[in-house]
């Protein structure tokens, strides 16, 4: 077991409160981490990016991200993530995960090279273990 | 002078009958001798008269050599009457402007006078210079003058003088009934009178000259005619020919009609005379025997040509036509025809061509039969030909289209054009209006060429109706219209499946996903608490499925039922309606509603119009600038025969640039504003496109947002 600082920290970015809290009590429950940051679009967890760009220990290691939510979506949100990203203190993986099984969102998400994967919802706590692993 | 003259020549004859025998023969012989010596001698002298001028007469008339017989008669007389000299004069040729002359021909001398043959002078002279003897000589009278009676002024004396004349006799000789010259009797001895005898005997003489230079002059006349007939004949390509219809022969033809239709010698002397029967077609023969019989028994006809046509059949088997042109020739005592002459022609090319023609005449004929369209030739405007295509097309019988101006077969707006064409020589097809017998109208394809024509220059046009064509290019456009209406509803239909692909995908999975995952929760649960709370979150869970999967219902249901009842709906009193549903926010926020329906009425349905005027007012006043007081505008009119609406506000706008393809989705918002649910817009879009119109947004963020409906964009009425 790692020393609580070392875990990783994990961002949600999804409109569906419901969602946030069942991967938040999956990842806890799977004692995963206990530091997840949670955000209901993706105007929000940019805002917040932004703020802490040079706090690397408040930037997220990896960052789940819905596709479909209102205001600023997945997509956006990614398109607005590369301005930043060079300045950032951390080098943050993102999954995008969505319950959308249409290729077209699965083919866009694998080209765009910011996308570390993408995963399908439910998202089990299985797979939640190996996205941890990864990082 | 005139007196002097005419009294020698009536003094000759009348001495000479009453004693010519004793004076003028006495004065010549011996005036002592005997008077039965004188009058042997007389006899004698009478006798060699008569035997020189039989013998000059007969050297005349047998002797081939006309000038020996000249001189052999010129000295036989001469000598027999003893004078000096003998000559011939002929007149010169008349030349118009100037005075008759005449020319020596032929002299005998007697050797007391000298010879005048070579005399130039006596070439050419002219009778003017021998006056007094021009009138008796021309009007056919002997001419006789002792020189010394002569006027002493006068060029004749003095020429005579000259060459010591005394006595001069001349007679004319007259051929052919004109003047042609004199025969002339010098005496240069003594002042001779002439006997009775002597002048008869020269009379005669000079008669016989004259017969037998007009019967020289008539032979040379027939054989210059002779020989210009001959030529003619032979160098005429036609057959010329005399037939004798007794012996069935030609007793003359320029050339042999066998010989010309390639028959050798030995085939000609195989066929014989009777070739006619041999050469003449069968059936010719028949028809030309009976014209000709029935034209010989008539005797009325000598002037009458006669014309036929019959073929002859040449060597190498093949049949020649031949026109014959034949007249009476000859008659027989009976008054029917015995000789016919005429002229046969090869007309076989003529003939050919004319059946060529005929022939091209009859193809041309039949092809504008076949042809269907119509075809007219005409001569600046005025039909001179056309086809039975044209009678057909245009309801004019042929008789009528002759002579009609081919203008009267286009309507007047086509007119212009037609003319303009004929006048350019335009050669290639063109549209133009045609009107027809009866008046109506339909649509022509048109295609003149101008063409030599005997010398002139016609046009052939064609007149191709092309109504069928126009309709089908017209049902061809409608359909084209029809497809690409059918492609975009297409489109739009596809693009709506895949937002309900999209919907389905996230709206729904998402909370089923949710359902599952708390499911697994609910049966892990320890606690009553933690049970009960997963048990809530499974109802909310639950409860957004079926808010979802109703609005999909909603929105398949207008989709479906493109047919909804419409109504006639004033904007004004359904924008009423709208205006009392959402009084309290339009209180809240004092928003200022402006209308301005120019065009006031629309038929529609009425929850669509309601719905779509709520949603677009409801999301105004939800947008608005927190700065600035609501206005929105609703204004309509008319835009390509389509209904518009503008619903114009002073909101916080939609960076369009950013949320462009997301505003009328499902459960989209832009704004990160508390009551934004993302269903208004979607429903509105889907009701206005279900019925074929149009929604977009202009939009620039913080400024403002313009909605614009065409109600009919896509329609198909």
């Amino acid at each position: 077991m790692r020393k609580p600082d070392q875990r990783p920290v994990i961002a949600l970015v999804d409109d569906d409160s419901i969602f946030q809290l069942i991967a938040t009590r999956t990842i806890k429950g799977a004692n995963l981490t206990e530091r997840i940051l949670q955000f209901p679009n993706g105007a929000d967890a940019l805002k917040y990016l932004e703020i802490n760009f040079d706090q690397p220990d408040r930037l997220p290691d990896i960052l789940l991200l819905d596709i479909n939510m209102p205001y600023v979506d997945g997509w956006m949100f990614l398109e607005d993530f590369e301005k930043i990203k060079s300045k950032l203190g951390k080098e943050i993986a993102i999954y995008m995960v969505s319950s959308s099984i249409d290729p077209e969102d699965i083919n866009r998400a694998k080209r765009n090279k910011l996308v570390s994967d993408y995963i399908v919802k439910p998202v089990s706590k299985e797979t939640f273990a190996r996205l941890v692993k990864a990082a | 002078m005139p007196k002097k003259k005419s009294h020698p020549v009536k003094s000759i004859k009348k001495p000479i009958q009453k004693k010519a025998a004793k004076k003028n023969l006495s004065a010549k012989t011996k005036p002592e001798a005997l008077p039965i010596d004188s009058l042997l001698g007389e006899l004698r002298l009478r006798d060699l008269l008569f035997s020189s001028l039989s013998k000059a007469t007969r050297e005349l008339l047998l002797n081939p050599d006309w000038n020996k017989a000249i001189g052999i008669g010129l000295q036989m007389l001469g000598e027999a009457t003893q004078v000096d000299r003998v000559y011939l004069f002929e007149n010169d040729p008349i030349k118009p402007g100037t005075d008759l002359s005449c020319s020596q021909r032929y002299e005998w001398n007697s050797g007391v006078a000298e010879p005048q043959i070579d005399n130039p002078e006596l070439q050419n002279l002219p009778y003017t210079l021998i006056a007094e003897c021009y009138q008796p000589l021309k009007d056919n009278r002997p001419f006789f003058r002792i020189v010394r009676e002569m006027n002493k002024y006068s060029s004749f004396r003095k020429i005579l003088e000259d060459e010591d004349i005394k006595s001069i006799i001349l007679f004319p000789i007259f051929v052919q009934e004109g003047f042609w010259g004199f025969i002339g009797f010098d005496e240069c001895k003594y002042e001779r009178q002439w006997s009775e005898i002597e002048f008869s005997v020269l009379r005669s003489y000079s008669a016989t000259i004259a017969g037998v230079l007009g019967r020289k002059l008539s032979e040379q006349e027939v054989s210059e005619k002779n020989k210009f007939i001959e030529s003619f004949a032979a160098t005429s390509p036609d057959i010329i020919y005399v037939y004798d219809i007794d012996t069935d022969t030609n007793v003359f033809e320029n050339r042999h009609i066998a010989k010309i239709l390639g028959y050798s010698p030995e085939q000609i002397k195989t066929i014989g005379s009777n070739y006619w029967n041999f050469l003449m077609h069968p059936d010719d023969k028949k028809k030309y025997d009976d014209l000709l019989n029935d034209w010989h028994r008539r005797t009325d006809n000598d002037s009458e040509i006669l014309e036929s046509e019959y073929r002859l059949k040449n060597s190498q088997g093949e049949w020649r036509w031949y026109l014959a042109r034949d007249t009476v020739y000859k008659r027989k005592e009976d008054g029917t025809i015995a000789q016919v002459i005429g002229t046969a022609q090869d007309i076989t090319e003529q003939k050919l061509a004319i059946q060529a023609l005929q022939e091209s005449e009859q193809r041309f004929r039949m092809l504008q039969r076949a042809s269907f369209g119509g075809i007219s030739l005409h001569d600046r405007g005025v039909i001179i030909d056309c086809n039975q295509g044209l009678c057909d097309i245009t309801g004019y019988s042929f008789e009528e289209l002759i002579g009609m101006n081919g203008l009267k077969l286009f309507a007047p707006e086509s007119q212009a054009v037609v003319i303009e064409h004929i006048r350019s020589r335009y050669d290639k097809p063109y549209d133009a209006e045609g009107i027809r017998k009866d008046g109506s109208r339909y649509f022509l394809e048109i295609h003149g060429k101008n063409i030599p024509y005997h010398g002139r220059e016609i046009r052939v046009t064609e007149f191709r109706d092309i109504t069928d064509r126009k309709r089908s290019e017209g049902r061809i456009r409608e359909q084209n219209a029809r497809l690409i209406a059918i492609t975009e509803d297409l489109k739009r239909k596809n693009d709506q499946l895949e937002e309900f692909a999209q919907i389905v995908s996230h709206n729904l999975r998402a909370p089923i996903g949710n359902i599952l995952s708390l499911i697994t929760f609910y049966e892990d649960a320890t606690t009553e608490d933690e049970r009960k709370e997963y048990f809530n979150l499974l109802k909310e869970s639950g409860q957004t499925v079926h808010n979802t999967f109703n609005e999909l219902v909603e929105v398949l249901k207008i989709r479906q039922n493109p047919n909804i009842e419409r109504h006639q709906l004033s904007f004004a009193s359904t924008l009423e309606k709208v205006k009392k549903m959402l009084a309290a926010r339009i209180n809240e926020t004092q928003a200022v509603i402006k209308e301005e329906f120019g065009t006031p009425y629309i038929l529609y349905p009425n929850i669509y119009l309601e719905s779509i005027l709520l949603n677009l007012l409801s999301n105004s006043l939800k947008y608005k600038h927190k700065d600035r007081i609501p206005t929105i505008r609703f204004r309509t009119f008319q835009e390509n025969g389509h209904t518009i609406l503008e619903v114009i506000d002073n909101g916080l706008g939609i960076n369009l640039e950013k949320y462009g393809h997301q505003v009328f989705k499902l459960k989209k918002t832009f704004h990160e504003h508390p009551e934004s649910r993302g269903i208004g817009l979607f429903i509105t879009k889907n009701q206005i496109e279900a019925l074929g119109g149009e929604i977009k947004v202009r939009s620039k963020e913080f400024e403002g947002a313009t909605f614009v409906i065409n109600f009919s964009k896509y329609a198909q009425t």
